[in-house]
Parts: structure tokens; C-alpha cells; sequence
């Protein structure tokens, strides 16, 4: 569900509960309390990680180039929560350890087909419960579980709460669509923690109750950039074989304000290589975030996971000032599908090669364009806003000329 | 004037009602559209076209409380005008924060496709919150239903806004919970 339906069903609450909350609005109280330093850590930290060894990637030959298939480009970035934009006193506060260097040439990265689909109902059409099954043994016995301290279930409801769902949906005047009640993960729990693992290998590890940090270890919500770091050699001594990386290189990423001024911060891991398209893959793909709350307790770890066995080619890729001049003609896609506008390069202030996961694990160049449309202040100094652009990597004759992604590039009508 | 001489205004077809409705909740209906859209102009057009609504729904509606009706008119008509430019001119608002918040309880599945599912939706949150105190309750619905800013919801209680910002995520996550145990699927 997307919050602005949650939003519509508040339409729809008890009057009862508007009119108290209506009341005391426009109040003022004196504050008691001196401000907490840290503020609470949004459940939202959600984050990005992964384990599984990323095998040797073939560089594009030149005589393989035409049989390469085409490609389409999503156009899904919103996660419905608004365009992707970062609030920033200056572009220097948003930070990662992102291998990728503009300097450093690359003639061609590999794409990968995504495997897991997603029904109507954006429940995972073909989910692999074998892999997901091996997946959680796996991060099990990283934690020195063995089987007999755990059993592994599913998030499929038992048959009493399969009634009573269909007792509701059929009293709407509706019925159970086909696979409604398939499950859609894998979770194994036992007395200090649970472990899910999604569709798309993705493992989320939660702890009950939180761990405890040392008390010269602060790592919450709104630790800064020299709390995260000291939080992430802790880290990345005392949880050694849950990050599981032959040499783990510490990444602190984020940085970004909320409309309060607040910077947010990840403290994040993945997997350093000798080799340059690797790193770029291990950062890509390959990531373990660990995630504090307000109260400066480990409440989880997140390793995503997504199967890469489905390799479709390694695609020449355009370059950095290639991609700059789409930009400029309106070759690119962002959230703000009908905003279709020229982009001043001037404008531009950052930019990093990423992978993004739709149908297609493809690498684009994602440009941060400070905006002059919104404005922010905090402590007295303006809040800039940096819209996140993405020009695909790949070169354009690779792409599905049908394809009507928006921002310009490609929106022809193709008969 | 008092909202009951005002109603009847409306129930006698009595255009001064409209007058008087602007006189006393311009301001506060200003802010409940400024708290979604984040533009002065179009939060301006949400509240005329409050009393516009207002007045083609009164009589028959007669509103125990009317600036929480009138709140619900422009609340809805904001939403509206939110989605309308869902794509094209989404500004940074009160609302895309709570969005923001309410996006890490919610996962991409489902979505109501009926009124009625939304009814229901609607009370199994009433349900939930009759459960909590009514501190958490109120500061909820500020956040969720009104808008209002977690500072503005910490000066209306005396917190902090880290306080503010806990009750708030414990509501979620304890709503979350409850609903999911409920059938629902969010």
C-alpha cells in the first residue's frame, strides 16, 4: 500500500479522534524536556547489502557486440513517496565509498536479468523457496545457528487467519484472488532474533531485544559521519563473520537532510576486490547495513542479495560527457515523469555510476542537479535541493527503441 | 460568531455564510492545504473551493463541529490536487514527510481498491488507536491526518521533537503490527 492511500483511509477515522487532535492544535506548551540529542532512527533505514561472491564478468569483445539483446529502460524510480531528491547545505554532505572513479575508463559493464517478477498483487511471481531456503541456513550458520535452533516457516497465514481474510474480503463483495494467500518469505526465528529472507535474496536479521553498544560506540539516526565510522570498525571487528567479506571496505553513505535540518547517515559494507569492475559490482550489489535506533541499540542487519546467475551481456557503455550531453537534450529519465525540461549542466554537481534493479540490473550515470525550485532553510543557511537525474550506461542502440520512457530520450512514437 | 450561527447561514441559503466562514477559519484551513501542497496559491484555491463545497453541501449536511468538517473538505481537496500533480510538481511538503514515514511501515503490496476498502481500512486504525494513549493517539493524527509538523506537534505537547518523532514511529509500528494481525494487507 502507498501512503497516500493510508492517507486517504485517515479521511475516514473517527470524527471523534479529529476533533481531539483538532483542539490542540495551534497550542503552545513550554517545553520541559532539553532536546535529545538523537533522534529517533526511522524504521526507514532500510539498506542494501549482499553476500553472495559476484563471479567473473567477461568484458565485452567487439565481434560479440550485435548479438547482444536489447534492453528496455524502467521508468519506476518512485517509490511513491515523491520525486528522488536530497536536502544538502552543500553537495559535499552527501557521501559514499562508491568505487566508481571518472577516471578511470570502462569500455563495458555486464547487465543482468532481474529473475523475480511481480504479480498484480506485487507479490513475487516466481519466487525460488530452494534458494531462499539455502539462503537462510546460510546466514543462519553465520550466526552459529544449526538447524535443530531454529525452524524455518513462511509468512503464509494459518488457516484460521486464511477465514477470517476470506470471511472479510467476501463480506466486501469481493473474492480471494488466485495465490492471495502464497507466501512471499521465508523467516526462521529464535529467541534473540528472526531472519527473513525475501524473494529477491534480499535477508533482513532483527534482533529482540536489541543489542546493546558499547557506550563510547554512538550510532543512531543522527550520529555523525565520526560516530557512524567509529560504529562501523565496531562493527566490522565484533560482526566479522555476519558481514562475511574477505576484506570489507567501511561505506557511510547518505548525508542527505530531512526539512528539519537532520542529516541521516548508513553505516554500510561491502566487499573490497583487486578488481575494478568488481568493486564496482560489489558495491552495487553486495552490501550489509547495519541499522541503530534512537535509543543507540543494533536493532538489524540488512543484506541484499539479488541473484546475478542470470547474466544477459556485458554492453558497451557510453561516457561520462556522452551521457552529460543526453542530459542536456533531455535524454534522461527521473521521478518527475511530465516535467519533461532542459537540464542546465551547469547545474549539475555530483555525479556517480550506479546499478538500478527493475526487470534489468543495469548501470546508469546518476546525475545530482542542484534545483533553484525549492527552498529550505536551516539554522539560517539555505538548504539546497539536488534532484537525482539517470542517463543509462548502456549505449542507446542497445535500448528498446519502443520504449516510452519519459524525460525525452526515446518518447517517440513507435508505430 | 459561533459555528452553529454560522451553519444556519448555510441551512437559510444565507451567502454571508460563506463571509464568515472565511473570516474565522481562512487561516486555519490556509495552513491544513499549505501542509500538503507547500504552495501559497494553490492552498489559497483548496480553501475557496472549501466554501464552495461547503455550500452545495449544506444543508443537507449539518457538522457538529465545523471546523473539523471544513478541515476534511480542504483536506481532501488538497489530496486531490496532490495527485493531480503527483508526477509533474511534487514539492516537498508536510505531507511528503509523512509519506516518507509512513512509507517505512508500508510495503508496496495492495492497495485498497474501493471505497468500502478504505471504510474498513479506516476502522481498523479507529480500532487501534482507541487502544493507545491518548497523547500518541493525538499526535498521530496531527502527523497523519492534519500534517501538522513534528515541531509544531512538539510545541503543542512541550517535547521534544525527538520525542515527538518516537511516539510517532512506536504508533506506526505498533498500528503496522496490529493490522497485519488483522487481515490486512499493507
Amino acid at each position: 500500500m502507498k501512503g497516500i492511500d493510508f492517507c486517504t483511509a485517515m479521511s475516514y477515522v473517527s470524527k471523534e479522534y479529529i476533533e481531539e487532535a483538532d483542539k490542540l492544535r495551534g497550542m503552545t506548551v513550554q517545553k520541559k524536556n532539553k532536546a535529545i540529542k538523537f533522534a529517533c532512527l526511522a524504521a526507514s533505514l532500510t539498506i542494501i547489502l549482499f553476500a553472495g561472491a559476484v563471479g567473473a564478468h567477461r568484458i565485452y569483445k567487439g565481434s560479440k557486440l550485435k548479438a547482444l539483446p536489447m534492453l528496455s529502460v524502467e521508468n519506476d524510480i518512485s517509490n511513491g513517496n515523491g520525486f528522488e531528491g536530497y536536502l544538502a547545505l552543500n553537495i559535499s554532505e552527501l557521501v559514499s565509498e562508491n568505487p566508481w572513479d571518472e577516471a578511470k575508463s570502462l569500455k563495458a559493464l555486464p547487465v543482468y536479468k532481474n529473475p523475480v517478477t511481480y504479480n498484480k498483487m506485487q507479490r513475487p511471481a516466481n519466487a525460488d523457496f530452494d534458494k531462499m531456503r539455502e539462503r537462510l541456513k546460510e546466514i543462519a550458520e553465520r550466526f552459529g545457528l544449526s538447524e535443530q535452533d531454529y525452524t524455518i516457516s513462511d509468512d503464509s497465514p494459518d488457516e484460521e487467519r486464511k477465514e477470517v481474510i476470506t470471511k472479510k474480503l467476501i463480506d466486501a463483495g469481493g473474492i480471494v484472488p488466485q495465490g492471495y494467500f502464497d507466501p512471499t518469505y521465508l523467516i526462521a526465528e529464535t529467541d534473540s532474533m528472526t531472519i527473513k529472507v525475501f524473494a529477491d535474496l534480499s535477508v533482513s536479521i532483527d534482533f529482540e531485544p536489541a543489542l546493546e553498544l558499547p557506550k563510547d560506540i554512538h550510532c543512531s539516526f543522527n550520529s555523525s559521519y565520526e560516530d557512524c565510522l567509529r560504529a562501523a570498525e565496531y562493527f566490522k571487528a565484533e560482526f566479522e563473520n555476519i558481514i562475511g567479506f574477505s576484506d570489507p571496505i567501511i561505506n557511510i553513505n547518505g548525508g542527505d537532510r530531512d526539512i528539519y535540518g537532520e542529516q541521516k547517515l548508513t553505516v554500510s559494507f561491502y566487499d573490497n576486490s583487486d578488481s575494478y569492475l568488481e568493486r564496482i559490482l560489489n558495491y552495487n550489489f553486495s552490501t550489509v547495513t547495519f541499522s541503530c535506533y534512537e535509543d543507540e541499540k543494533l536493532h538489524g542487519i540488512r543484506i541484499m542479495s539479488p541473484d546475478l546467475t542470470q547474466k544477459v551481456g556485458d554492453y558497451p557503455i557510453i561516457s561520462v560527457s556522452e551521457a552529460r550531453a543526453m542530459l542536456e537534450n533531455g535524454e534522461y529519465i527521473n521521478d518527475n515523469n511530465n516535467d519533461i525540461k532542459k537540464i542546465d549542466t551547469e547545474n549539475v554537481e555530483k555525479i556517480e555510476l550506479v546499478y538500478r534493479q527493475d526487470r534489468y540490473f543495469m548501470p546508469y550515470y546518476k546525475f545530482y542537479v542542484k534545483s533553484y525550485d525549492y527552498h529550505h532553510e536551516y539554522q539560517g543557511q539555505q538548504l539546497n535541493t539536488y534532484i537525482a537525474y539517470y542517463v543509462p550506461a548502456v549505449k542507446s542502440e542497445y535500448l528498446e527503441p519502443s520504449q516510452l520512457w519519459i524525460g525525452g530520450f526515446n518518447s517517440r512514437d513507435v508505430g | 460568531m459561533t459555528d452553529e450561527l454560522i451553519v444556519s447561514l448555510y441551512w437559510q441559503r444565507n451567502e454571508a455564510a460563506i463571509k464568515h466562514t472565511a473570516d474565522k477559519y481562512e487561516r486555519y484551513l490556509t495552513v491544513i492545504a499549505k501542509n500538503i501542497l507547500n504552495d501559497i496559491e494553490e492552498s489559497k484555491e483548496c480553501v475557496n473551493e472549501t466554501y464552495l463545497k461547503a455550500w452545495n453541501s449544506m444543508p443537507e449536511q449539518r457538522p457538529d463541529a465545523l471546523s473539523a468538517y471544513l478541515a476534511a473538505i480542504t483536506r481532501t481537496t488538497a489530496l486531490d490536487v496532490y495527485r493531480s500533480r503527483h508526477r509533474s510538481k511534487r514539492i516537498p511538503s508536510e505531507l511528503t514527510s509523512s509519506l516518507d514515514e509512513l512509507g517505512n511501515m508500508l510495503s508496496a503490496q495492495g492497495s485498497p481498491e474501493s471505497e468500502l476498502d478504505y471504510k474498513q481500512l479506516a476502522r481498523a486504525i479507529d480500532k487501534y488507536l482507541s487502544t493507545i494513549p491518548p497523547q500518541s493517539r493525538t499526535a498521530f493524527i496531527r502527523r497523519y491526518y492534519f500534517f501538522d509538523s513534528v515541531k509544531d506537534i512538539a510545541d503543542g505537547f512541550g517535547f521534544s521533537r525527538s520525542k515527538v518523532k518516537s511516539i510517532l514511529f512506536r504508533t506506526r509500528q505498533g498500528l503496522a503490527e496490529y493490522l497485519r494481525n488483522e487481515g490486512f494487507t499493507i
